[in-house]
């Protein structure tokens, strides 16, 4: 039982592995899933996963980075000490595309088996049952349960020998992730939960009404089996092209016809003309040059000016993001603790990485979250010069935002500062920090508490802050989703939301169905592209979405489960 | 004008069945004609579709006269291919929006069909599929010679499209030590 074998020897090492966890982005659609343990109720019950589930959300403490969008990660790839850990990055949703995929690569199906070896292993050892919520040990079984999937996948794909170079995490997580059919998030109907959900209903109270599906499209999913191909060197996982692509929400937006996209006629015309060059089908054939490696796209634009000028044009630039779907996964930058707060980024592939190394990598230093291709970091220097840090991994810019004279900084967020902008190439363009924080004369002597949203702008270099509000619940610190025009944190262990609008300037507390009482939800996207929560109830995923009122009030807005389409 | 024996059964075809064909006939530049079932093309390709909802299909073979024989022949294969195969669910959706969803992988009897093809073929099917809006057809041929393109260098990109390069000695250099990354395994 190399699996057990392998799980004795990483646990003893450090904690680290006990943030495996759900991993649901805030703005983006992956879910972390383990092997199923004993009580946990898989909630893909079709395809050849279904022995695979959500585990817990609140565990994961990690921010990843998805191409300039943020996402949650959990912990574990590449962890310097070379754990053997690894976890699967699995969109909701299937297509039949994926399913097939998914039956066709066959292999995957011993997966969740060698993966319950090791839950079963763990369990012994730990003497409780797993549960979805509670305490350390829980929390270590569950993380020992991605580690042993994450050994399972290792030797599925190196025969049995096992690696520990992250690039070798990174492709064994693709592997996985490539024939992983969805988890359909529509299936947790099944689960008595959802009904339970549906009995919160009145007609006089804020309520969750019917609304469904994934936050995902199609595209998405099956656009993540191209991602990370089969037998392919999977660590590959960057592209050039797609650092900046706009948000999954955007991304019908920037959807064109093929007339609007086609390169500009000039550009065509400026191309010599040797026998097989064929025009516009240029476009179409370079558009098709994988994601997955970046390098490619360097090498072809070395072929002529044209095809530079081509492959470096916004508007090939639009319809490769358009045409490849969610961008492959760049690096993730993560936080550490040994003994000091460090923070740490990992690039997918060190060797055709296009981040300058060392990428990043500060001691009391922690990661707030990232958008738009930024990452926010917060020093835990008390009186540093700056305590919050804007970086930017593409072009490796830092830039240190001033500490507020006034106001304590409980959380932030970052992001781009450009009003309707793609986020396709905004990179070193004006930014926004927004934090959430408390005045200090009242944080020491008041009875109540106030809070209010300062916001920093890069172009300005100044903070200008919102007027407080009476507030009295911990702001986790968890990284914010950003949606429709407002910006959402965490607070109270998910009890409640309070919500930042960038337009209006408001703060507003929000709070969340009572099912989330003790079950700490996490923010997401709703397929909307409005405020959501998701959360674990024993294994069922429920996902709840924000309806504002019939007449946008927002008194009359509430919140609805998202039951089976 | 240069008659072939396809142009004898076209005619044929054209007295069984004068009003409502299930046919088009079309001419290549050098002159030869193909017949290519009425609804597989409309199907397949926007070009062919509007010229026969606009009636501008002419029964003696319509002129496709920047598509040579050897091209054109690779396309009607195609289409009475295509027409054989059950399509999947995944092809049909992607035939229809084919710029908007993201690819899907050709099939198998795809592959073989770019597979066999010559170089010079494979990229006069690309340049045909083109013109003639077959985005199916196009999406498979583009994405076999985009698989062409992996793991070569830039001269060897060069060598499959025939591209002169017109970079100088210093600007390729200044690029490549910009982008070294990108030339992890030279």
């Amino acid at each position: 039982m190399e699996i057990i074998g392998a799980l004795a020897e990483a646990r003893p090492r450090r904690g680290l592995v006990e943030e495996v966890g759900v991993m649901l982005g805030s703005l983006d659609p992956w879910i972390l899933v383990a092997p199923k343990s004993m009580d946990m109720v898989p909630i893909a019950a079709e395809g050849v996963h279904r022995d695979l589930m959500v585990v817990d959300v609140h565990l994961v403490e990690e921010v990843g980075f998805w191409c300039g969008r943020r996402c949650l990660l959990g912990d574990l790839l590449g962890h310097p000490l070379g754990h053997h850990a690894s976890f699967n990055l699995v969109p909701p949703m299937a297509t039949e595309h994926a399913l097939e995929r998914a039956r066709l690569v066959g292999g995957s199906a011993k997966l969740p088996h060698a993966a319950a070896a090791g839950v079963d292993g763990c369990e012994r050892d730990g003497g409780s049952t797993p549960s979805c919520r509670g305490g350390g040990r829980e929390k270590r079984q569950q993380g020992l349960m991605g580690v042993s999937l994450g050994v399972a996948v290792l030797q599925e794909v190196a025969g049995g020998a096992l690696t520990q170079q992250p690039s070798d995490l990174v492709g064994a997580v693709g592997l996985f992730a490539s024939p992983c059919p969805p988890l359909k998030l529509g299936l947790a109907h099944q689960s008595s939960s959802f009904t339970q959900a549906s009995s919160v209903r009145n007609e006089t109270e804020p309520k969750w009404d019917d609304l469904v599906r994934s936050f995902w499209t199609d595209g998405v999913i099956s656009h993540l089996t191209r991602i990370f191909p089969l037998g392919d060197h999977l660590s590959r996982s960057v592209s050039l092209a797609l650092f900046a692509c706009a948000p999954s929400r955007n991304r019908s937006s920037i959807r064109q016809s093929p007339s609007q996209i086609t390169a500009p006629a000039d550009l065509v015309q400026a191309m010599a003309r040797p026998p097989y060059l064929i025009d516009d089908a240029i476009t179409e054939i370079l558009l098709r040059l994988p994601p997955d490696d970046p390098a490619c796209l360097v090498r072809a634009s070395l072929v002529c000016k044209a095809w530079r000028e081509l492959l470096t044009g916004p508007a090939f630039l639009r319809r490769y993001c358009a045409f490849h779907g969610a961008p492959p996964l760049l690096g993730y930058s993560h936080n550490i603790y040994d003994e000091v707060p460090y923070a740490r980024f990992v690039a997918a592939d060190a060797r055709a990485s296009p981040f300058s190394a060392p990428a990043f990598g500060r001691l009391n230093w922690w990661v707030l979250e990232c958008r738009h291709g930024r990452v926010l970091l917060q020093s835990f220097e008390r009186h540093a010069s700056s305590n919050l840090l804007v970086w930017d991994p593409i072009t490796g810019v830092q830039h240190q935002v001033p500490v507020h004279m006034t106001y304590f900084c409980h959380t932030a967020a970052v992001l781009c500062g450009v009003a309707g902008c793609d986020h396709l190439n905004c990179h070193g363009g004006p930014f926004l920090v927004v934090s959430i924080c408390i005045p200090y004369e009242e944080e020491e002597e008041q009875a109540v508490d106030f809070i209010s949203a300062c916001v920093y702008s890069s172009e300005t270099g100044a903070w200008t802050s919102s007027p407080s509000i009476q507030f009295d619940a911990y702001i986790e610190e968890r990284p914010s989703l950003l949606a429709r025009d407002a910006l959402y944190f965490t607070l109270r262990q998910g009890r409640r939301i309070l919500k930042y609008d960038l337009v209006g300037q408001g703060l507003l507390v929000i709070d969340a169905p009572d099912m989330f009482d003790g079950i700490e939800g996490i923010v997401v996207a709703a397929e909307d592209g409005g405020l959501g929560l998701a959360g674990l109830v024993y294994g069922d995923l429920h996902l709840w979405s924000w309806q504002a009122g019939p007449c946008g009030v927002a008194d009359s807005a509430r919140f609805s489960p998202l039951l089976d389409h | 004008m240069e008659v072939d024996k396809g142009k004898g059964e076209a005619e044929e075809t054209r007295k069984v069945a004068e009003a409502d064909r299930d046919t088009v006939t079309l001419k290549s530049s050098d002159g030869k004609l193909f017949e290519v079932s009425k609804e597989a093309a409309a199907r397949l390709s926007t070009v062919l579709a509007g010229m026969i909802a606009g009636g501008s299909i002419d029964d003696n073979g319509t002129d496709l006269k920047q598509i040579g024989s050897e091209a054109l022949e690779n396309v009607v294969d195609y289409c009475n291919k295509h027409a054989n195969s059950i399509p999947s669910a995944a092809l049909i959706s992607s035939s229809i929006s084919f710029n908007t969803a993201p690819f899907k992988e050709p099939e198998e009897w795809e592959r073989k069909f770019v597979d066999r093809l010559s170089h010079d073929a494979l990229f006069d099917l690309v340049e045909a599929a083109n013109f003639l809006g077959m985005e199916r057809l196009l999406d498979v041929t583009c994405h076999k010679i985009s698989e062409m393109m992996k793991g070569k260098s830039p001269d060897q990109i060069r060598e499959v499209f025939n591209i002169k390069n017109d970079y100088t000695k210093e600007e390729l250099e200044e690029i490549r030590q910009e982008l070294a990354w990108a030339f992890y395994d030279d």
